[in-house]
């Protein structure tokens, strides 16, 4: 009888899971990013074309989105939105391998080592680079650009660039990077203007 | 008696100079399969981002690992150098060796490397990965007759991955004895290059002095606690194994620690950076402050204490690193970034005259810095508040 | 109805095994095929491995070797008379860090184009046109050859030992999980003037198309070479 009834919830407990993953799988999808305003939890970006975009499952409740012309390993734009103390970019596999996480007290030299450490540890990005570490503005608030190089795992340089700024609390960050042979370059004008877009979340941004 | 017994054979075989090992005759063998796919693997190492091409470095460890192995078995093996906080070496079954900045870090000299490296080229002689690979084989042929009762009792194809965990069990548990046996090897080869192998033992103790110093469970527990997973014997029985050793054999008479610092002095900025990245900063503290201990400059090594500190975030930490940091910029060796990791506190306290300060010192040290724009504006902004 | 079932099992396990199939992709960019065209075939990248009965693989030195020979000479006799000329040229050897790049980048796009155009789900913007490339810097690949296509080609399989086989039959007998394996190909014909992988198929090698045997990989290749422009 006891068997029984661990049986049940052994079941159901089993379709819950079941469930989850279909639900996941519905909402991995890569879907159409139309020309125009494309709006994060946060902020909005203006798209001159039509991108894809796909979402990215990060730390727990977290929830980011990568834009991709042609593939994420080809050119990708991440884009992380309304990050709360406490979340990370990527999600910590072993309780021993601990990952980056935002905290408020950061400054601007902690704010970008929790990119680039994340981006090596997490994305396994070798000798990764930060260059032209400059102030920018994200929707009219204090920001910090930088440029980076590095190489993936099976060896191909890669360039990028990112954008970040912690508005009222939370963290913000857009981040693009493709391999350097063709790929950094081929859409240049448009990575360029949507950086430069960021504007408020607001919609009428 | 029967253990003296296993390791005088063990020397008897390593009298005979070492010979390479040559590439299976026979093409249709698992061995043969083995080093196909290694062969494959290493050439993706070799194009891969992850290896340090730096001639002299690599120079250095082809010389220790020579001098144990001997030239003509050395010239069959390839060093690959890589980036990676752990303490490891490992050796593939076709002659690839790489060897971790982990390791080269916390070796104390070219003895203790020496032991290290030894050890890893008593696997690839005894071909462990083939008897590996063959016990693992043979031992997963009782898995059929499971999956067979599994398919008759209508279980779903998800308990032949449980059943393969138990196979990979026995494997693992396989490998305690080949680790013993690349140890007592990697001991004779230290000794017979005329290291001092009674360095050996210290490998293992500092492993376990860094761990218990660990910021995590798991870790603090290794080596005290039996774990069937663990694919090497417990720290504490090799040690043992080892002084055995040392009071019963001739040791060799070289230390190698002068060298063996200023080998690797170029990269340790580097390489501490990869060190924080494994986020253990307890465990990162107790190595910084050995290797201050060991004669790295102590700016450099009072730099990383400092900044492992600030990572670590705890009650008190600031002040923590705070200290270290001022330590570590009157001392020699500290890197550039310490200037501006003072001022980045002091502004942070309001001291505005001395942030000014230290930044501007950053900018003098490293003319070129990534960051050169962004400091140039907290200067700019600093100046401003001082004048008003 | 139990017997019935089980030869119905067997059955469609040997329907499985037995279909050969292949997916051409050409590319929609602007494209025409040039006549008198060099061709430079990459020495492909072949790994071939036996799947014993308890479904671990160990890779065979001796098939992936011969497999990687015999696809080469293949191919040659296949575009022997197509292009007017071909250079077999080793995947090792590269001249220059930007060579290097540009094979790894190769791989990367290649990679890309099996998980969204061939596999999962389509990137909505490249749903109606097939436009993947290395880009215009693919010059360099030619090297002092004159080449104007690059193809390359990648293998991977298994094939089932004895015991896997009986296994199978006696799994079909019980109902339970069966595992057959199966020979993969991939291959890329890049233009060197663009860059663009002007051509691409994904063949599963039908029972006939053993590689490990010359006239297994002869029907492979006809099989391979589907659609393809030159």
């Amino acid at each position: 009888m006891i068997l029984m009834k661990t049986t049940r919830r052994l079941n159901s407990a089993l379709i819950a899971i079941c469930l989850s993953i279909l639900v996941t799988a519905c909402a991995t999808g890569p879907r159409i990013a139309e020309p125009g305003p494309f709006e994060t939890k946060s902020y909005t970006v203006n798209l001159p074309s039509q991108w894809n975009a796909l979402p990215l499952r990060t730390d727990k409740n977290q929830r980011a989105t990568v834009l991709t012309k042609d593939g994420p390993r080809l050119n990708a734009i991440y884009l992380f939105s309304d990050m709360k103390p406490g979340d990370a970019l990527y999600n910590q596999v072993r309780r021993d391998n601990p990952v980056p996480k935002f905290a408020l007290e950061m400054s601007d030299f902690e704010l970008i080592e929790m990119v680039t450490d994340s981006l090596e540890r997490g994305a396994q990005v070798k000798s990764l680079e930060t260059q032209n570490v400059r102030p920018d503005t994200f929707s009219g608030n204090d920001a910090l650009r930088f440029d980076m190089t590095g190489t993936t795992v099976s060896g191909l340089d890669i360039a990028g660039e990112a954008l970040l700024a912690v508005i009222d609390g939370k963290f913000n960050l857009i981040l693009f990077m493709a391999p350097a042979e063709y790929y950094a370059d081929k859409y240049r004008a448009e990575v360029d203007a949507i950086f430069s877009s960021v504007a408020s979340g607001d919609l009428t941004g | 008696m029967k253990r003296a017994l296993s390791l005088l054979a063990v020397f008897c075989l390593l009298a005979a100079p070492g010979t390479a090992q040559d590439r299976p005759d026979d093409m249709s063998t698992d061995e043969a399969g083995l080093w196909y796919k290694m062969d494959k693997y290493e050439q993706a190492i070799k194009n891969s981002g992850a290896v340090i091409s730096d001639p002299e470095l690599n120079n250095y460890v082809r010389r220790i690992t020579c001098g144990v192995t001997g030239e003509e078995a050395c010239s069959a093996l390839r060093i690959y150098i890589i980036e990676e906080p752990i303490f490891n070496a490992s050796m593939a079954p076709n002659g690839m060796m790489m060897v971790y900045s982990g390791l080269l870090l916390r070796a104390e000299s070219e003895a203790q490397l020496a032991c290290v490296l030894g050890h890893e080229y008593g696997h690839f002689e005894q071909k462990h990965s083939l008897q590996g690979w063959r016990k693992a084989k043979s031992s997963s042929n009782w898995m059929i007759g499971l999956q067979f009762a599994a398919a008759l009792a209508g279980l779903p194809p998800e308990m032949g991955q449980a059943i393969n965990q138990v196979g990979t069990l026995l494997f693992y548990r396989f490998n305690r004895e080949q680790e013993s046996e690349a140890d007592q090897i990697g001991f004779s080869l230290t000794a017979k290059a005329d290291y001092r192998a009674d360095e050996c033992a210290f490998v293992w103790k500092n492993l376990i002095a860094e761990n218990e110093n660990s910021t995590f469970r798991s870790k603090r527990r290794r080596g005290k606690w039996f774990n069937p997973y663990s694919t090497h014997p417990l720290p504490r029985d090799r040690i043992e194994e080892l002084e055995a050793l040392a009071s019963s054999y001739p040791s060799g008479q070289v230390m190698g620690r002068a060298t063996h610092i200023a080998a690797i002095q170029p990269f340790l900025q580097s390489w501490m950076e990869a060190e924080l990245l494994a986020r253990d900063f307890d465990s990162n503290i107790y190595l910084f402050e050995q290797l201050k201990l060991r004669g790295f400059p102590p700016g450099m090594a009072d730099y990383f204490i400092g900044e492992a500190y600030r990572l670590r975030r705890e009650e008190g930490d600031t002040a923590r690193a705070f200290e270290m940091w001022e330590q570590a910029a009157e001392a020699k060796g500290a890197p550039a970034d310490v200037h501006r990791a003072l001022g980045e506190h002091y502004r942070k306290q309001g001291r505005n005259k001395a942030a000014l300060a230290a930044y501007e010192r950053y900018l003098v040290e490293a003319p070129n810095a990534e960051d050169r724009a962004l400091i140039a504006a907290y200067i700019e902004r600093l100046k401003r508040k001082i004048k008003t | 109805m139990r017997r019935n079932q089980t030869v119905l099992l067997i059955i469609i396990a040997f329907v499985l095994t037995a279909c050969g199939s292949t997916q051409t992709k050409i590319t929609t960019n602007q494209f025409t095929a040039k006549t008198d065209a060099v061709t430079l075939i990459y020495t492909p990248d072949v790994e071939l491995s036996v799947l014993m009965a308890t479904g671990m693989q160990e890779t065979r030195a001796d098939w992936s070797e011969t497999g990687q020979d015999n696809i080469t000479v293949a191919l040659q006799s296949a575009l022997d008379g197509r292009a007017s000329r071909i250079i077999v040229h080793d995947r090792e050897d590269v001249q220059s860090p930007r060579q290097s790049q540009l094979v790894k980048l190769t791989d990367a796009v290649m990679q890309t184009s099996l998980q969204y155009d061939y596999r999962g789900q389509k990137l909505p913007t490249h749903k109606k046109r097939y436009s993947r490339s290395i880009g215009p810097g693919a010059t360099l690949l030619a090297g002092d050859s004159g080449a104007n296509y690059a193809l390359m080609v990648l293998a991977r399989g298994n094939y089932q030992s004895g015991g896997k086989v009986a296994m199978n039959i006696a799994m079909a007998a019980l109902g339970g999980p069966m595992q057959f394996g199966g020979q993969n190909l991939y291959a890329a014909l890049i233009d060197l003037e663009t860059g663009d992988i002007v051509w691409s198929n994904l063949a599963t090698a039908a029972p006939g198309e053993d590689m490990r045997k010359t006239e297994g990989a002869d029907k492979l290749v006809a099989s391979l070479l589907k659609d393809f422009p030159l």
